[in-house]
């Protein structure tokens, strides 16, 4: 069967394309209808696990799943008992720490845990502190607390130069301080795919948005309150939007502009256009997420429309990542299907394998798995080292690389 | 998972490891695949026919499964993000009992240090909390001749029994109106952050900040129940969270002022960006024409605050002067 994109002949029973990941049963809509990092679900589709981690399958990203569900439950609980100092540390790190696991359930650091840990948490922890200690503690302190005194007067009291420092200015500094880990690493040879890429820029964001709120709620430690009473439900809210919302824009933005930086072919592209126009998507994310919780916090019930805010804006940007992975790895299919020079693609398969995704067979040099359409880029380090293996097939061990 | 292949995966039929020379479009081997996709089954659970079209055998399943190809087994994944984020919320709160605790103290002896001793009809109860009675503008019911705006030499929220409160704005500063006639100065180095019908907020650029507010009352209510009818309008339970305060105590009433009663307190202001604790004065005043004046002075952080009252102590007293002179 001719693969009506690249013409590569592919099995009568595939349903995908194996060198372009180009549907062969149905039309180009039935493609768009399977993301190409796990094909059971929809490009569009608001999936989180799948678009921040993308190396899971289906079964191990119900393990993410579960344990966020688990751990925000406890942080919630401990919100609710108004143990703060308590709920504001887990629920800043509750991404961060999910997204350390991650990377070492597949393997992300390959064979360099070190320089990863210390580039993506530690480097950029220490970026972030010392950001928000800038803004927020020794040059703006006036300005940001002029929000605080102001709330009680309206809208009317609001600084102009104070919301440009704090909505504007500050995202614009703090996205290049995320920036910095995930594009080192992404320059690496070895972190040079667009799905390393995204992920370290994902788990950069998330650890600058957890040790920026460490400092930014610091008071909740030095308070002579263990425990509080009141303003829980201010508190809870801020809880859920430090857990997850802001964690996540932070990173999903950030990914979005490191994953370009890696760009989809061979090797990373660098600080092109293309990277340029994606921080600044990451920028404006940030922003937008800023300038609106700002502005919302002069009406009732400001923080929790603030909250609504960021979960728009965090779906904007999923959906954005998505679409910008899905185009992007068949788009590199599809070049790397139809060279002529005769190379192969280092990401291809090499001899057959099985997919990680449905564990059926993965022929000799494939993008993508025939019977469900998922990239093999999306499989986890291990797995990539064991299909550009010349062993086939595969035989993953129980406890790790294959 | 899957069904049993009807051949050994691990022998394809027809290996596709070679393809042929390619011509531009680089077709791939034309061979079959490297397994033989097993007649349609009609009970295949997931995988194997995603799109519901053609169902497509799995001819084989990955020794061991796909989750060989994880470092962590579910539990193992479970187990470490939740003991992760469980050893996180500890260390934060080993962290608040090692380093929280001493803002009860801090508050404690802001409000009581170097007090001097009120008149009589001011003292608060024994028990009623640590408020020092009047904190400013506790003054002789006649305001001074205006000649010498006089806000305490050494200014500070702590009571003076002979603090005047300032009648007239030092010279060239501003004064803004709010409802019921109210006037408040912007002196030297405070200026308005807002204004609204019947109230203002003004700001030193240093982290202090004055918010004055004026209704009608009955003129016979006492100033410390319309502290407490207004104390959740006035700190909001959404924003100032972690609300401590101390007693309300009356003060001495002065010029055409009947009640006069003030509280202090510490909070932490909330929002989704950042949190900022903070210490406060609250006055109010209510004057026989039943006018009432609600005055706060709020600085951050709480440690600075007995500091900072030289610079926001003059804006109340010379407030409270001009609202007792009217």
């Amino acid at each position: 069967m001719p693969c009506p994109t690249c013409s590569t002949q592919s099995p009568e029973v595939a349903l995908y394309c194996y060198r372009c990941g180009t549907s062969l049963r149905g039309s180009a809509s039935t493609r768009a209808g399977s993301y190409a990092v796990q094909s059971s679900e929809g490009v569009n589709q608001f999936a989180l696990i799948s678009t921040i981690m993308p190396h899971t399958n289906r079964q191990t990203a119900d393990n993410y799943r579960w344990a966020m569900i688990l751990s925000a439950v406890l942080i919630v609980a401990a919100t609710g008992l108004g143990l703060l100092p308590i709920a504001v540390a887990a629920a800043a790190f509750l991404i961060p720490v999910a997204y350390l696991v991650y990377i070492y359930d597949v393997n992300m650091w390959e064979d360099a845990p070190l320089p990863v840990v210390a580039a993506l948490f530690l480097g950029t922890g220490v970026l972030a502190v010392l950001v928000t200690l800038f803004f927020f503690r020794w040059v703006f302190d006036e300005q940001f607390n002029s929000f605080a005194a102001g709330g009680r007067v309206g809208i009317e009291s609001l600084s102009i130069p104070a919301l440009l420092i704090f909505a504007v200015v500050l995202p614009i500094v703090a996205e290049v301080a995320k920036n910095v880990g995930g594009v080192f690493l992404a320059s690496r040879p070895q972190f040079d795919d667009m799905i390393d890429g995204l992920t370290f820029g994902i788990a950069a964001g998330t650890a600058y948005a957890a040790f920026e709120t460490i400092v930014l709620y610091s008071s909740v430690f030095t308070s002579g309150d263990f425990r509080t009473t009141d303003g829980l439900a201010s508190w809870a809210v801020v809880v859920v939007n430090l857990m997850v919302v802001k964690a996540l824009i932070y990173g999903t933005a950030t990914g979005i502009a490191v994953a370009a930086f890696s760009g989809k072919g061979e090797g990373y592209d660098g600080f092109t256009g293309s990277y340029f126009l994606a921080f600044g998507l990451a920028v404006a994310a940030n922003i937008g997420y800023w300038l609106g919780v700002r502005l919302l916090a002069y009406v009732p019930f400001g923080q929790a429309l603030g909250l609504l805010w960021g979960f728009v804006i965090l779906a904007v940007l999923v959906v954005r990542i998505r679409v910008m992975m899905q185009a992007s790895l068949l788009e590199a299919a599809v070049e790397d299907a139809v060279r002529t020079d005769g190379l192969r693609s280092k990401r291809a398969t090499v001899d057959d394998s099985y997919c990680p995704e449905c564990e059926n067979l993965l022929l000799d040099n494939s993008n993508f798995c025939m019977v469900c359409g998922t990239s093999v880029r999306s499989s986890s380090h291990q797995a990539r080292r064991a299909m550009n293996e010349p062993t086939a097939p595969a035989a993953p061990t129980a406890g790790g690389v294959a | 998972m899957t069904e049993q292949p009807p051949q050994d995966p691990a022998v394809p039929a027809s290996p596709p490891a070679q393809p042929p020379v390619q011509p531009a479009y680089a077709p791939a081997p034309p061979q079959q695949p490297a397994y033989a996709p097993a007649a349609a089954p009609a009970a295949q659970p997931g995988y194997g026919y995603p799109q519901g079209g053609t169902p497509v055998g799995p001819a084989s399943t990955a020794p061991g499964g796909s989750g060989g190809f994880f470092s962590s087994s579910r539990g193992k994944t479970i187990g470490l993000i939740v003991a992760g984020v469980v050893a996180i919320g500890a260390l934060g709160g080993i962290g608040a009992a090692i380093f929280g605790g001493d803002d009860e103290d801090a508050f404690t002896e802001t409000t009581t240090g170097g007090t001097v001793e009120p008149g009589e009809e001011v003292t608060p109860e024994p028990d009623g909390g640590i408020l020092s009675p009047s904190p400013i503008g506790s003054a002789t019911p006649e305001p001074s001749d205006g000649s010498e705006p006089s806000p305490s030499a050494e200014p500070s929220p702590l009571p003076t029994e002979e603090a005047t409160p300032t009648l007239d704005p030092e010279p060239g500063s501003d004064v803004v109106t709010i409802g019921n006639g109210v006037q408040v100065p912007v002196l030297p180095g405070w200026q308005v952050y807002g204004q609204g019908d019947s109230d203002v907020l003004l700001g030193d650029n240093q982290n202090s900040f004055v918010y004055a507010i004026t209704g009608t009352v009955d003129p016979s209510a006492d100033a410390a129940s319309v502290i407490a009818a207004s104390i959740d309008s006035i700190l909001p339970k959404q924003t100032y969270t972690q609300l401590r305060k101390t007693d309300i105590a009356p003060l001495q009433a002065f010029g055409s002022v009947v009640s006069v009663a003030a509280m202090q307190y510490q909070a932490t202001w909330t929002d989704q960006q950042a949190a900022v604790p903070l210490q406060g004065l609250l006055i109010c005043a209510v004057r026989q024409d039943g006018t009432a004046l609600i005055i706060t002075a709020e600085h951050a952080p709480p440690d600075e605050f007995k500091d900072s009252s030289e610079s926001w102590a003059p804006v109340v007293n010379a407030t409270l002067g001009l609202f007792g002179a009217a």
